[in-house]
């Protein structure tokens, strides 16, 4: 069998493991508070039988979707249910499907009603102040427009990017710091990069552009594969010399695993199985004995969320097993789903107000632990679940680096 | 006691006596059709689901072959919603023989069959799950149908004509005086009832069950019951029409049917033409040859077997050595009229296809109406089934529906699209799909349900698809039956009608065990036996003892 | 590489009481979970069939537990649920979604339909477009069972569903029940039922709620709510996704969790590693890496056949993991569906401390455990046992970690 058929038996299996027990739907966070978003069930393997028969969803009911990937998390059956609804949304788009079907004209699933457009700013009314949401989109444009294109780079950027030629005398590490690190939180890139060198790495980071995840969620999926095939050109004389690519955005780790590979192109096939999750690497090293210890002791207890896109790569949650080899550290596991932002869904103006419920639940358990003194501050991996908490929650949200910083007296 | 009077009885709501109701009543026959069941529920909505080109018969079949391909594009012209042009192919793979190949193109441009070859490369880009080491690759007008979307929409159209039918009606006795036959007598399924129809002329279009009919009056048809097996994989796995370029044989056609893939048949006599339960052995043997045109068979998802009973007439008794094998006996049809035997008023259409159904209630209505002294011609072949669904309908439906079920639903209800859509248009919560799986809305479903020979589940099913596809029923059945039991019975009795829909649905399933749609059978069995505590309660005491 | 004390493979019932068990005990425990389990199906319910007739018969996963361990499950059980009523000796009645009746064991305590029994008026709540409800039926049904009592049905709308239901979009269980347990979505159902409490305030004594898809039991916003009320309500079971189930789900894990258990989501275990009765360490696939995970010993708590731990093809049978020898049946199915089918005794043949056992009686592997649906031998939906043997085989292998 070659690859391509080999490839199209992979989807059809995937999709013949539905059961239509709905776990998914029940889990949505979209489909909890938006009635105009079919949910993942209906979106995705429910659709996708009737896509190949040629009938399409609108795609503006598919674009509701956040591509969080809970569905996927949740699924008993392991049906690739977001990938079954990005891959629809972007056929859509990029052929333009919503002005010409094959047998029929395009209406939104469970509401192609007409006034759909209409009801969608309203379906739940702004609570927050209007210009965190400005300031929320701003970062949106910056991320979409600014780092898709060909924005400048930061100084530290520059600096690691001079840094490219390989060193056989010294462990490397290939360092994707991610839009948000690089543009809003320099300083945790910087920290990252420090643990590493701490261990004994020299990081390289090439002026990569944006991994594509932002992109996706404002319909731009050609910049996307751009940005991905251009990522992984920089990528490839790092690959091909098996030099681990380290990154510490959970979306932008996810998508290097995940959507890079159907991509093609050079690098591809190897990018999967070379890439890290910052924490997944230092565990690696911890297995192997080479992660410098001597950690200095914390009495802090913290409360600690774990981004929806981390769930999604199957490797558990090595940062909380790391955090808990720091002297008198307590971490204390939020388990209270998605945050709402899933990548930069929240930033939309028009899902703002859906992201901010959609987090509600883990709010609500933040701000109560505050109070009650349960723990005293929260941690995430994700730069974008950290604004969307810290904003929902008011309470203080690091990078959990940071407490390596600390433990390594580095910080 | 019932009584009815027509002009013409035809017995068999298959495709053939409905496509016959509709001629006569288009002709001006005051015709009654009597049908044991529902319409439909036997060999028409029990095959393959091909509208046939006419080149699976072009080398054996000439005459076939040629009725076949005339049929084809009738078809495609008076009942395009009932129909998906999808196209076929005729794949020749390695170990097939080349000279067969050749006699087939011949033949093919003999009955006018038109046959395009692909290139490999463009097949294999087209049909990716394809067996990748074909050796050639033609094109031909095959193309999907639908036998209960064409049944019902003979139906409603012989009914817009003044044709009459009747479903649970099972005739149990011809009444003959002298050599006439005049009339039947029989009863109602639901009730027990008794009735009679009396008529000037018989038809006995009553496909598998047309000789049992005959042999009460002492004449003989020979006509064999041959049960075709079929599977039905959970999506569309090709996206046209798959055939085996080789003499015909089982397990050599793949069928895109709306959401689902059908793969048949194979080929056996069987006794009774009731015996269309699929068995184990022959789904075996299917998955077997399967791997001849879909290599990784074994990795897609069987949601159902199921199997239909083929009348196939044999010309001469001499034929019925080779009648042992089923495959050999002439799947031609043939128009008899007893008056030969000595029985008047009496004439039985036998065998056939259901891409010729047309062709052969023609035929029949020809023979009726010189006998009945009324010559008018047939009109079948020009007028349009299924009334054109104005552009303002069509709109509405966009509005109140979500996409998928839009197409699926107009093509299904017709007619009766206005009707529905009004009742969403007022109620939205009547657009709820009830059935996730093929798009089927609450109103669908209470439309169904209005009608006057619906009394089961299976009923709705047949009309609506409602349990057609993935999940076989498990959640889809569980939310029709209130509306099916209404509240003046006070929903009794919902369990056996329940219970009795699952034992249906799993008489299909039980074949094909294995898989996603074990585990489906495991969560519908969860559901039932846990959940809602139908079936076995014996281990389950109220007060555990010590 | 650590090594870690326990991994327990699946999420369900057994796989997360086993976590739980072991992590309690101090164990360094790791759970690893396809996905939400068989959980979200149920509606929480604990049933142990005739467990000294069950136990009785030759191999069924009770035989190879004492009546003294299941009621030692049982009460490991309460400690860690408390809102869970129940008795050893005596099954209670619950409400299936369709308003019939059926005896249970072990329910959390808002499902219990114990106070219809003395109902003299009963009122449905029907929230409007709840999913798979049929307010008709069941009252029709609730006025079988109970015939002493006259039923109502009151109509339940919300303004957070407004959209929804000029939609005219039916409404999961799981999205009302989301809905209650916040704090917004108590106050209004205080102001709800306080109403219909005044407006019956003479049939007080008599006088029992039915309230589908509240999902009661495990917050304690609403615990405190029903508390407060005068009146008994009671939750019927829900056709799936169950809320109830997704809570319990949830409460299990965070428990876990909390034990310090790590839980690893989305991951499918595909292979083991076997060197002579021992299992040094399993394997998955994450995003084209292969992630080693080495441990003392391993729980088995895929599922069986729905929970996909066994794989039926067309022609073979077999458990995905470690290749674990199988009790088939020569038969595979008989005629009717919801009767006794030979194929669900489908499953691993264990000892008495659950360690998979080869066809000759040996020990396969010395440092695996397997637990629940996986076992051989027996059918939750005929034998009436589903959540017993999850719990007790479950807490069992979490005390041989």
């Amino acid at each position: 069998m070659n690859g391509k058929s080999e490839g199209a038996v992979y989807r059809a299996e995937k999709l013949d493991a539905c059961i239509k027990c709905s776990a998914c739907t029940a889990e949505c966070p979209v489909a909890r508070i938006n009635p105009l978003f079919p949910g993942p069930k209906a979106a995705g393997p429910d659709a996708e039988r009737l896509r190949l028969e040629g009938i399409y969803f609108d795609a503006k009911a598919l674009a509701l979707c956040s591509n969080c990937k809970t569905c996927e998390i949740t699924c008993p059956s392991s049906v690739n249910i977001t990938e079954l609804i990005m891959e629809a949304r972007r056929k859509a788009i990029l052929s333009g499907a919503n002005k010409k079907s094959k047998r029929y004209r395009l209406r939104a699933l469970v509401l192609g009603r007409a006034e759909y457009l209409g009801i969608l700013g309203t379906v739940l009314a702004p609570v927050t102040n209007f210009v965190l949401r400005k300031k929320a989109v701003r970062v949106l444009m910056e991320k979409a427009i600014g780092i898709g294109r060909n924005a400048p780079l930061p100084d530290y950027h520059r600096r690691f990017a001079l840094n490219t030629h390989t060193d056989a005398k010294t462990k490397q590490v290939v360092y994707f710091p991610g839009c948000y690190s690089a543009y809003n939180d320099a300083v945790t890139a910087r920290a990252v990069v420090k643990v590493l060198e701490h261990n004994g790495f020299s990081v390289l980071t090439p002026s990569f552009h944006c991994c594509g995840v932002p992109l996706q969620s404002n319909d731009q999926f050609s910049q996307a594969e751009a940005n991905a095939l251009y990522n992984l050109r920089l990528l490839v004389p790092y690959l091909e010399q098996g030099i681990p690519v380290v990154a510490s955005c959970p979306s932008c780790t996810l998508s290097l695993k995940q959507e890079y590979p159907h991509y093609g192109g050079p690098g591809a096939e190897l990018i999967a199985a070379r890439t890290y999750d910052l924490f997944e690497f230092l565990w690696h090293l911890y297995e192997n004995g080479e992660l410098r210890l001597g950690f200095r002791p914390s009495s802090q207890i913290v409360a600690y969320h774990a981004p929806c896109h981390l769930k999604a790569q199957s490797i558990g949650t090595p940062v909380v097993r790391l955090l808990r080899l720091i002297p008198g550290l307590q971490v204390k596991d939020l388990d209270s789903g998605c945050c709402g932002l899933s990548g930069s869904y929240g930033f939309k103006e028009e899902n703002y107000a859906l992201g901010m419920e959609i987090g509600k639940p883990l709010f609500g358990k933040i701000k109560s632990g505050l109070e009650k003194a349960d723990f005293s501050e929260v941690i995430t991996e994700c730069g974008t679940c950290n604004i969307q908490i810290a904003h929902g929650s008011r309470a203080k949200v690091q990078h959990p680096v940071w407490y390596f910083m600390k433990a390594y007296g580095l910080a | 006691m019932i009584e009815y009077h027509a002009e013409v009885i035809i017995i068999g709501g298959g495709a053939t006596g409905v496509g016959l109701l509709r001629d006569l009543s288009m002709r001006g026959v005051n015709a009654l059709l009597l049908e044991q069941g529902d319409l439909a529920h036997g060999t028409s909505s029990r095959f393959h689901g091909l509208l046939h080109s006419g080149a699976r018969y072009a080398v054996k079949d000439s005459l076939s072959a040629a009725e076949c391909s005339q049929e084809n594009s009738i078809l495609k012209r008076i009942a395009p919603s009932c129909i998906v042009n999808c196209g076929g192919w005729f794949v020749q793979m390695a170990e097939d023989d080349p000279a067969y190949t050749e006699k087939w193109v011949q033949k093919c441009a003999e009955a006018s069959i038109s046959v395009r070859e692909i290139s490999l490369q463009e097949a294999y880009t087209q049909e990716p799950l394809l067996r990748q080491d074909a050796l050639r690759v033609f094109e031909v007008p095959d193309a999907a149908v639908d036998g209960f979307k064409l049944v019902w929409a003979n139906a409603h159209s012989a009914t817009v004509y003044g044709g009459v039918y009747k479903s649970y009606h099972q005739v149990d006795n011809l009444v003959r005086e002298g050599n006439r036959i005049t009339g039947v007598s029989g009863r109602l399924l639901k009730t027990g009832e008794p009735f009679t129809a009396t008529s000037p002329m018989l038809v006995n279009a009553a496909g598998a069950w047309a000789p049992k009919l005959a042999s009460s009056v002492g004449v003989t048809l020979d006509v064999v019951a041959d049960k075709g097996t079929l599977l039905a994989f959970n999506h569309r796995l090709f996206q046209r029409v798959i055939n085996r370029l080789r003499p015909p044989g089982d397990g050599d056609i793949f069928v895109p049917h709306e959401s689902i893939t059908v793969f048949g048949t194979t080929s056996g006599l069987v006794d009774s033409p009731s015996d269309n339960a699929p068995a184990v052995a022959d789904v075996q043997r299917l998955m077997n040859l399967g791997e001849g045109l879909l290599p990784e068979i074994e990795r897609f998802r069987v949601i159902r077997a199921f199997a239909g009973v083929r009348p196939l007439y044999q010309e001469t008794q001499s034929d019925t050595v080779l009648a042992e094998k089923g495959r050999e006996v002439s799947r031609g049809f043939a128009l008899l009229d007893h008056e030969e035997q000595g029985i008047e008023g009496f004439v039985s259409i036998v065998g056939g296809k259901f891409t010729t159904y047309r062709l052969m209630a023609e035929r029949t209505a020809d023979l009726v109406t010189r006998k009945l002294g009324k010559l008018v011609p047939c009109r079948t072949a020009e007028e349009t089934i299924l009334p054109v669904l104005s552009s303002a309908l069509k709109e509405l439906a966009e509005k109140v529906l979500p996409c998928g079920a839009v197409s699926k639903m107009l093509e299904r209800v017709g007619a009766d699209a206005e009707n529905i859509l009004r009742k969403i248009e007022s109620d939205p919560a009547k657009g709820q799909m009830l059935c996730e799986c093929e798009m089927v809305s609450l109103a669908e479903v209470e439309r169904a349900v209005s009608d006057e020979d619906v009394h089961f589940l299976s009923d709705i099913r047949r009309k609506t698809r409602l349990g057609m596809g993935t999940c076989q029923g498990a959640f889809c059945g569980y939310r029709a039956l209130p509306l099916l039991r209404r509240e003046k019975d006070k929903y009794a009795p919902f369990r056996d009608e329940l219970q009795g829909f699952l034992d249906q649905r799993w008489k299909g399933i039980r074949p094909v065990l294995w898989g996603a749609q074990l585990r489906e059978t495991e969560l519908t069995r969860g559901i039932y036996g846990g959940l809602l505590h139908f079936g076995e309660r014996a281990n389950c005491p109220t007060d555990r003892g010590k | 590489m650590i090594v870690w004390d326990g991994i327990i493979i699946g999420g369900g019932l057994a796989g997360l009481v086993a976590g739980i068990t072991a992590a309690e005990r101090g164990k360094q425990v790791m759970l690893v979970a396809e996905g939400i389990g068989s959980l979200s199906f149920t509606s929480g319910v604990i049933d142990f069939g005739d467990f000294n007739a069950l136990r009785d018969r030759q191999d069924h996963p009770f035989s190879h537990i004492s009546e003294d361990q299941a009621l030692q499950s049982v009460s490991k059980w309460q400690e860690l649920c408390p809102f869970y009523t129940g008795s050893w000796a005596k099954g209670q009645p619950i409400l299936t979604p369709l308003g019939e009746i059926r005896p249970a064991g072990y329910v959390p305590y808002s499902l219990s339909a114990q106070p219809l029994e003395a109902a003299r008026e009963i009122v449905l709540i029907a929230p409007q477009g709840l999913k798979d409800f049929f307010p008709g039926l069941f009252a029709s049904n609730l006025a079988l069972n109970f015939p002493q009592a006259i039923v109502t049905i009151k109509p339940l709308q919300v303004d957070r569903f407004a959209q929804h239901y000029s939609l005219g979009k039916s409404i999961l269980p799981s999205d009302y029940a989301k809905y209650w347990a916040s704090v917004e979505g108590t106050d209004y159902l205080r102001e709800f039922l306080m109403g219909i409490i005044g407006e019956l305030a003479g049939m007080k004594e008599g006088l029992v709620l039915v309230f589908p898809g509240l999902s009661a039991s495990f917050e304690p916003l609403l615990r405190d709510l029903l508390k407060s009320l005068t009146v008994s309500i009671v939750e019927p079971t829900i056709f799936p996704p169950s809320p109830v189930g997704m809570n319990l789900y949830q409460f299990l894990r965070k428990k876990f969790k909390d034990l310090g258990g790590e839980f690893l989501t989305n991951g499918k275990v595909e292979a083991a590693v076997i060197e002579e009765g021992y299992c040094p360490s399993i394997s998955l696939q994450s995003h084209g890496k292969t992630l080693e995970l080495k441990a003392k010993s391993f729980v088995l708590a895929t599922g069986g056949i729905f929970g996909g731990g066994i794989q039926v093809g067309p022609r073979t049978i077999r458990e995905g993991i470690f290749d674990c020898p199988l009790f088939i049946p020569e038969q595979w199915t008989s005629d009717g569906f919801l009767g006794p089918q030979p194929y669900t005794q489908t499953g691993i043949e264990v000892d008495a401390e659950l360690h998979p056992l080869r066809s000759d009686g040996e020990i396969y592997l010395h440092n695996v455990y397997v637990c629940g649906r996986m076992l051989a031998h027996w059918d939750p939906w005929t034998d009436h046992c589903g959540g017993g043997v999850a719990l007790t085989t479950g807490h069992r292998a979490g005390t041989m970690i």
